[in-house]
């Protein structure tokens, strides 16, 4: 009975000393992959040269040369909504297409532990416009991808599939 | 001859049962040291918490009221709450034959607590965007919880007892905060996404008695 006391004392105080781990699994970063509308199952053949993406509350255009089947791209930190404007361009510059994506979420304080702060979770990623047929998007995860440490971009969870 | 020197043995073994006694003899009110030693000594802490027992027997059904508020610096911004909790259980004391009536005991609580708290900090993106300032709150957040308690009560002098209670804080649960800000330190039961929690506090308590428990000792 003794031993058992003292075993619960320690465990007490061991714990009360626990400095805890610093795991921080938020980004503001969204999983977005373009596919075919022909072979869904296959990743995007991509018939254009680059993406040219203009985000809201940002000044800077994204240029994602050559095109690739997915991206990270990343949403606004101070805001409710962002919207994201594809432009599809081949290499004579001449734009294929434009693409609008205004999508809303919910931004959640959350407090790690005071050594290694508060970070913003976002959730409920949902489209609230975009000039896209529903058959050209289709939605995933609510959830923006929350480990960025990962190398490999597919091993994070999609957001959204866009076909062409 | 030999059967009457048996059924006379027999008859000296039995036990003299008596019937337990649940009436309470009177109760404990005490407050918790440490509590008022973290409220005095730094600035992130302001609290109390006022602990009473009442005796039935081995059983003691406890009641603990508190508040707490608490002011934290972040790595990237500030934390603070305030709230009220209460917690009521039963005790079972293992020291059942101690003529002071000194406790050991084992038992169970069911936590509640109400309380507001409220977040400032920094948010930073990796790209793109500049560091922005991010205030939210929870006005108005309810919420719940069980423990297992274990610890001691000593009889010091007349009426003056001290102790500890050593708690294992579980299935914590909220309801009534906002979208925009997680909860983070319940009062009463501490950080809410530590499941279990752990808790101690070291007691002080006035006992107020009515009546006189005799119990006799265990000859050895």
């Amino acid at each position: 009975m003794k031993f058992v006391l003292l075993i619960f004392i320690c465990g007490l105080f061991v714990s009360c000393f626990d400095p805890g781990d610093c795991l921080i699994s938020a980004t503001n970063l969204m999983h977005i992959q373009f596919k075919t509308q022909r072979n869904q199952h296959l990743d995007t053949i991509v018939t254009f040269a680059y993406y040219s993406i203009e985000v809201s509350g940002t000044d800077s255009v994204l240029r994602v040369r050559p095109a690739v089947a997915e991206l990270l791209l990343p949403v606004d930190i101070s805001k409710d909504t962002t919207t994201f404007i594809f432009h599809r361009i081949n290499a004579d510059s001449s734009v294929i297409g434009t693409d609008t994506l205004r999508l809303g979420y919910v931004r959640q304080g959350k407090v790690i532990s005071p050594a290694c702060g508060a970070f913003t979770y976002y959730q409920n990623l949902k489209i609230l416009k975009t000039n896209l047929g529903s058959e050209q998007i289709k939605a995933f995860s609510s959830s923006l991808i929350k480990d960025p440490t990962k190398s490999d971009i597919s091993a994070y969870a999609v957001n959204y599939q866009i076909f062409y | 001859m030999l059967s009457f020197v048996i059924g006379a043995q027999g008859q000296q073994k039995k036990k003299v049962k008596t019937k337990t006694d649940y009436r309470p003899s009177g109760f404990r009110l005490g407050t918790d040291l440490i509590d008022l030693g973290k409220t005095f000594s730094g600035n992130t802490f302001k609290g109390w918490e006022v602990n009473g027992d009442v005796d039935f027997s081995r059983y003691y059904l406890a009641v603990d009221v508190g508040s707490w508020g608490k002011n934290l610096a972040l790595n990237n911004g500030n934390y603070s709450n305030n709230g009220n909790y209460y917690r009521i259980g039963i005790d079972v004391n293992f020291l059942t034959n101690d003529p002071d009536r000194n406790m050991f005991f084992l038992g169970f609580r069911v936590g509640h607590s109400q309380f507001s708290e409220s977040l400032s900090y920094s948010a930073t993106s990796p790209n793109l965007f500049a560091k922005s300032s991010i205030q939210t709150s929870n006005g108005n957040v309810s919420g719940g919880w069980g423990e297992v308690t274990t610890g001691l009560r000593v009889k010091i002098w007349k009426g003056l007892w001290m102790g500890y209670t050593g708690r294992l804080k579980l299935a914590p649960s909220t309801k009534g905060s906002n979208a925009t800000m997680a909860p983070y330190d319940m009062p009463g039961y501490g950080i809410v996404q530590k499941n279990p929690w752990w808790g101690f506090n070291y007691q002080v308590f006035w006992r107020f008695g009515w009546r006189e428990v005799v119990v006799i000792p265990v000859k050895k």
